[in-house]
């Protein structure tokens, strides 16, 4: 399997590099890839890495960091290999928000509420923070 | 605590829940001295905003005094009075940073889901469903107040709680509705809806110097306060000539206003019955989410190059949008949930000033606990209702 995903982030490209470097390698950082092992490291424009064989993932990944337009900040932009059984269970794993491309969205959104924000944004009703396997299980908010 | 919440469709009731968290450094817990039921809640009571869970506290009109406060926040302290602004808003991401507050990137926890119905995801919304976040309201006793340190706006005089309570939402969301119709004394604007809204739209287009609104709403009760207490110099009440293209037409010298503002929304009427029925059938069936009747006819009457201003609460698709006007009259339109953190601190000031006193809307009074019965006067506009204040 095969995706690409990608968001913009209001910070300069060295210190959102720093940032996504650091979440990644660290387990507790909130991010569903992390750990990985930094393979190819070009601060700040490009890194690589390798999921464990353990990891949803289980494939390749490879981050690029470019200059958004006016003062936007950085796009980080992420190209994700994996392999991912049959079509069957890649079409539930779709629909309940366990796939690889849609766990590799939420990082996204969590790594940009991190750097914008300083943390991970909660509700009550999605406690966690941002998680499509959540949008079906939603807590009532209270 | 006490809270009013949702339990299903046309039924809300008050129960015991669990008291407020700080879920993140930069929370704060306000405990609620007055908050009010929006006609946006109607959406929901009424069942067309989904995602709604039972068990949700709903509310985003809500006021009181700070109880708690996360390690991030420094600018307030136990036992401010604060107003809440209903989209809550990181202050940092790209659109907050350019003044589009109700389109925060990062306060929608949810964010997936509300990129599928709108392409992008926007602000979160207190008690507003889950597509907006899946945030508590502020129909309560207390309530957790995300981003303490960039939405609620200290109260430092001694206002009443009425006269500051509606800066979060409905005079922002008026002011802003009558700022995008870019009023000046020589255009005439037409405000479809005179609910608590409208009535903002219309005094607020008078402050902005406007000097001719045409009101249009059914209740006669609703359009005399449009008159005396707002500042519509005409009003057009659709329910005895359902033709508002025409008379607002009659009343321009063939022109038709020079601006309109949709003040209505999703759950419009219409003044002939077989046209009312065709879009409330296809709403209860599901075939459209929104019944844009104020919408249509709004850009129906525009007169070409005029503007049309959107703060009517849309969820989703609208049938029959009459492209074909809106293209050929090179209309333009603008729109949006309140930016509502831009209108703090001026409309406070106009309050400050004197030159507007918000409580005007108000004409129901009720506790908490009565909050069920709030809603069924609002909804079916029983009692001259106009606007509800809960003091819980």
């Amino acid at each position: 399997m095969h995706a690409r995903v990608s968001i913009t982030v209001a910070a300069a490209r060295d210190e959102a590099y720093r940032q996504w470097r650091d979440m990644l390698a660290d387990e507790q950082s909130g991010l569903r890839m992390a750990p990985v092992e930094i393979a190819d490291d070009e601060p700040p424009n490009r890194m690589g890495w390798a999921f464990a064989d353990d990891s949803p993932f289980s494939g390749t990944g490879v981050a690029v960091l470019a200059e958004a337009p006016g003062d936007q900040g950085v796009e980080l932009h992420l190209d994700l290999e994996w392999s991912e059984g049959g079509p069957v269970g890649s079409a539930v794993r779709k629909l309940t928000g366990t796939d690889a491309e849609q766990e590799a969205r939420d990082d996204l959104r969590r790594f940009k509420q991190v750097v914008e924000t300083g943390e991970i944004v909660r509700s009550q009703g999605t406690p966690e923070g941002h998680t499509a396997t959540r949008h079906l299980t939603q807590q009532p908010a209270q | 605590m006490r809270a009013n919440v949702w339990s299903g469709r046309n039924t809300v009731q008050v129960e015991n829940v669990p008291d407020p968290q700080i879920m993140n450094s930069r929370d704060a817990i306000v405990r609620i001295t007055s908050t009010a039921i929006c006609g946006s809640d109607l959406h929901l009571y009424d069942g067309y905003i989904p995602t709604m869970e039972k068990g949700d506290i709903l509310g985003h009109e809500f006021m009181g005094e700070v109880v708690e406060v996360g390690s991030g926040v420094s600018n307030l302290t136990v036992g401010d009075r604060v107003v809440v602004p209903f989209p809550i808003s990181c202050g940092s991401c790209n659109r907050c940073r350019n003044g589009l507050f109700s389109c925060c990137e990062n306060t929608n926890p949810n964010a997936g889901m509300a990129e599928k119905m709108f392409g992008h995801p926007t602000a979160g919304i207190f008690g507003y469903s889950h597509l907006t976040g899946g945030f508590a309201g502020g129909q309560a006793e207390y309530a957790r107040v995300p981003f303490a340190d960039v939405g609620p706006i200290k109260i430092e005089d001694d206002l009443a709680d009425e006269q500051v309570l509606f800066l979060s939402d409905i005079f922002p969301t008026g002011y802003m509705g009558a700022e995008m119709a870019e009023p000046s004394p020589e255009k005439v604007i037409a405000v479809w809806g005179a609910g608590p809204v409208g009535q903002f739209t219309i005094a607020s287009a008078k402050l902005l110097g406007c000097e001719q609104i045409i009101a249009i709403d059914r209740f006669d009760y609703r359009l005399q306060m449009a008159r005396d207490k707002a500042g519509a110099t005409a009003t057009i009440n659709y329910d005895q000539n359902p033709d508002v293209v025409e008379q607002l037409k009659e009343m321009t010298g063939g022109r038709g206003p020079d601006s309109v503002i949709d003040a209505v929304g999703m759950e419009a009427t219409h003044g002939h019955a077989a046209i009312h029925a065709y879009d409330r059938f296809k709403q209860a069936t599901r075939m459209e989410s929104d019944r844009p009747h104020a919408l249509r006819e709004a850009i129906m009457a525009c007169r070409p190059g005029g503007i049309v201003s959107v703060i009517g609460v849309y969820g989703g698709l609208s049938d029959k949008f009459p492209m074909g006007a809106f293209m050929n009259k090179g209309l333009t339109m603008r729109s949006g949930q309140c930016h509502v953190h831009r209108y703090l601190r001026p409309l406070l000031e106009h309050v400050q000033n004197g030159d507007i006193d918000p409580s005007f809307v108000i004409t129901h009074r009720l506790g908490l606990d009565q909050a069920p019965e709030g809603y069924e006067t609002f909804k079916n506009k029983q009692d001259d209702c106009v606007k509800v204040v809960l003091k819980p």
